[in-house]
């Protein structure tokens, strides 16, 4: 398989996460909505706090992996925009390695401080869900997000020592 | 090397990175964890790596952010921009400036339901340049009125900016929702009258048009029922102490697709596109948050916040002197950040001197967001420069920002109203607090 066609399947199963993502949010304004509906009765939906923000971390980091790929995190292209494409291909490149980097080791010590609570059996506040659920979406959202930081590695890498993009830019769905 | 000293040169070292154009949540991070372990050990450091990125993003208040990004998206794909623009156009329009003064209006109004400043400039673009093209505008004027417009939308709440802020300094977003209220619309009152002043001296730039009769102003005055509502609930919930801002921005969110859905505007294509715009902004907040959070760590054991504060007492520069030099750090910073990242990156250490001279958080906080603001429409990346540049063709960005230099004064001139009279802004939180 080429690196370019590894490259759109990333960017497809990125999309597809990203998409799980957003029903998550989704999730959390309907049980938002219904708690608020439930009110004028004295009723509400138990635990809807823990509830939320639940569905909360697993849209945010489902649609990490996403933001990276389509190359939508915040950067200040003052200095890159006057580069020529070689100069430009390094810096992100580096930015790339960075990128690796960071999400890999907290990756890795968020595992750590994952097991940790699973072995002290630590719950949410109100109605007692593992932490592990809310651990979950975060460190496979990291997880998903170093191999596509380490896919603009390659990818960068190859523009520099080629001097032509692997991939299309700009192209996730 | 003392500590202090390294947390000054990791603020220089993440303020290369990010000129480096390396995303702002990773220049932070890295500096954060390579900072904590020159200063603590690895040891340590593996213990912070551990907790600090999930403590960034656990808080139930957190919550707010993506929900309300999610309103705004939806909003912005409802059709409200031009039913705004259209009834503020049919009080005004027919002045000189007035489609201007009308796009200005209609983004402030946009900004209640949006949020975001970048998805105004984009939304009411499309709709007030070709209008105002089409009426015989410069595009001086054009581009610069939909640029500084777009700002309103960072101010007036519901803010995301403000949020952070928030969530970083432990200040009621409620309090601040409401302080923002008046600075909102005293900037879009300066921002009318900058106009005024400019067609005043150069009526080319803006000339008049046809008026409209009171029955064409009252079908477009009734058009726009829906985002007056929304922002009753929203602002006007919050206020009433009805929700809590999660809350608000749920209500606002399905509020929002509801009347995208009644407006026959919410097909498939539409929900996906919202979706994507949520998805890709809530994940570049959230690895900001990250970022920010690794970093907060790092300076506070640097401590440097403490040796600034230090500094500052020793120095004997009155509390409003070292304001106003931290209002001008602001403004230079702003030239060259972008503001969620500006602020994520000195709130640490700028927040606690801000304390230590016993500022109100709430009223620091709305200066913050206010200069801010001003950083997104001065060169060299002001952002909303480049958007307007997107949604109107053939615009150049020396016209933009040559156009944009009556707005940047407005913008002065309110900052300095709001650091003279702190009740324009702390007024409406005093009275909600009863």
């Amino acid at each position: 398989m080429s690196f370019a066609r590894a490259y759109r399947l990333l960017e497809r199963l990125c999309f597809v996460t990203a998409m799980v993502g957003f029903v998550a949010l989704t999730g959390a304004v309907v049980v938002t909505m219904a708690d608020i509906a439930l009110r004028p009765s004295g009723g509400a939906v138990p635990g809807v706090v823990d509830i939320v923000q639940l569905l909360v971390m697993a849209g945010a980091f489902l649609a990490l992996p996403y933001t990276f790929v389509s190359d939508g995190h915040v950067s200040v292209d003052l200095l890159a925009q006057n580069l020529p494409a070689r100069a430009a291909a390094f810096l992100r490149l580096g930015a790339a390695i960075l990128g690796t980097a960071l999400m890999a080791l907290i990756m890795r010590y968020g595992w750590q401080s994952m097991m940790q609570q699973r072995r002290f059996g630590d719950v949410s506040q109100t109605i007692g869900i593992p932490m592990t659920w809310y651990w979950s979406p975060l460190l496979f959202g990291l997880a998903l997000s170093s191999v596509v930081a380490l896919f603009l590695v390659v990818r960068e890498g190859a523009h520099l020592v080629t001097g032509r993009d692997p991939v299309v830019r700009g192209s996730a769905p | 090397m003392s500590g202090p000293f390294i947390g000054l040169f990791g603020f220089a070292a993440a303020l290369v990175l990010i000129l480096l154009r390396v995303p702002v949540g990773i220049a932070m991070g890295v500096v954060g964890v390579g900072g904590f372990a020159f200063v603590s050990g690895w040891r340590q450091t593996e213990f912070v790596l551990g907790i600090a990125p999930f403590e960034a993003v656990f808080p139930y208040s957190l919550s707010v952010v993506p929900l309300f990004v999610l309103m705004g998206a939806f909003a912005a794909r409802a059709g409200l921009s031009k039913s705004l623009y259209d009834a503020v156009n049919a009080f005004i329009g027919h002045a000189r400036g007035g489609l201007a003064m009308a796009t200005i209006g209609a983004c402030a109004a946009f900004g209640a339901v949006c949020g975001s400043s970048l998805a105004t400039v984009a939304t009411m673009g499309r709709v007030a340049m070709p209008e105002m093209r089409r009426h015989g505008y410069h595009d001086r004027l054009a581009a610069a009125s939909v640029a500084a417009g777009g700002t309103l939308g960072v101010l007036i709440p519901p803010s995301i900016i403000l949020v952070i802020y928030g969530l970083l300094t432990e200040t009621s977003i409620g309090a601040l929702f409401m302080a923002a209220l008046i600075p909102g619309l005293l900037g879009t009152v300066l921002y009318m009258l900058a106009i005024f002043v400019e067609t005043r001296i150069n009526p080319a730039l803006g000339p008049g048009g046809p008026r409209q009769d009171w029955g064409a102003r009252m079908r477009a005055l009734s058009r726009v029922w829906a985002v007056a509502l929304l922002f009753a609930l929203v602002i006007g919930g919050i206020y009433a102490g009805w929700f809590s801002p999660t809350e608000a921005a749920a209500v606002g969110a399905f509020g929002a697709f509801l009347f995208a859905l009644a407006q026959g505007r919410m097909s498939r294509a539409v929900f996906v596109d919202s979706a994507v715009e949520t998805l890709r902004t809530t994940g570049m907040i959230f690895l900001i948050l990250i970022g920010a959070g690794l970093f907060n760590y790092f300076i506070e054991i640097s401590g440097l916040p403490s040796l600034l504060v230090g500094s500052i007492e020793d120095t004997g520069l009155s509390p409003f002197a070292v304001l106003l030099i931290i209002m001008l750090f602001y403004v230079v910073l702003g030239c060259f950040m972008d503001s969620l990242s500006m602020i994520l990156l000195t709130v640490p250490f700028v927040f606690p001197v801000v304390s230590a001279l016993g500022f109100d958080p709430v009223w620091f906080g709305i200066l913050l967001v206010t200069v801010a603001e001003i950083g997104l429409i001065t060169p060299p990346v002001g952002m909303n420069l480049f958007v307007v540049q997107g949604v109107a063709p053939g615009l150049k960005q020396a016209t933009v920002i040559r156009g944009i230099l009556p707005f940047f004064a407005a913008d002065v001139v309110r900052l300095t109203l709001l650091l003279a009279f702190p009740v324009i802004t702390l007024w409406l939180p005093m009275r909600m607090a009863g």
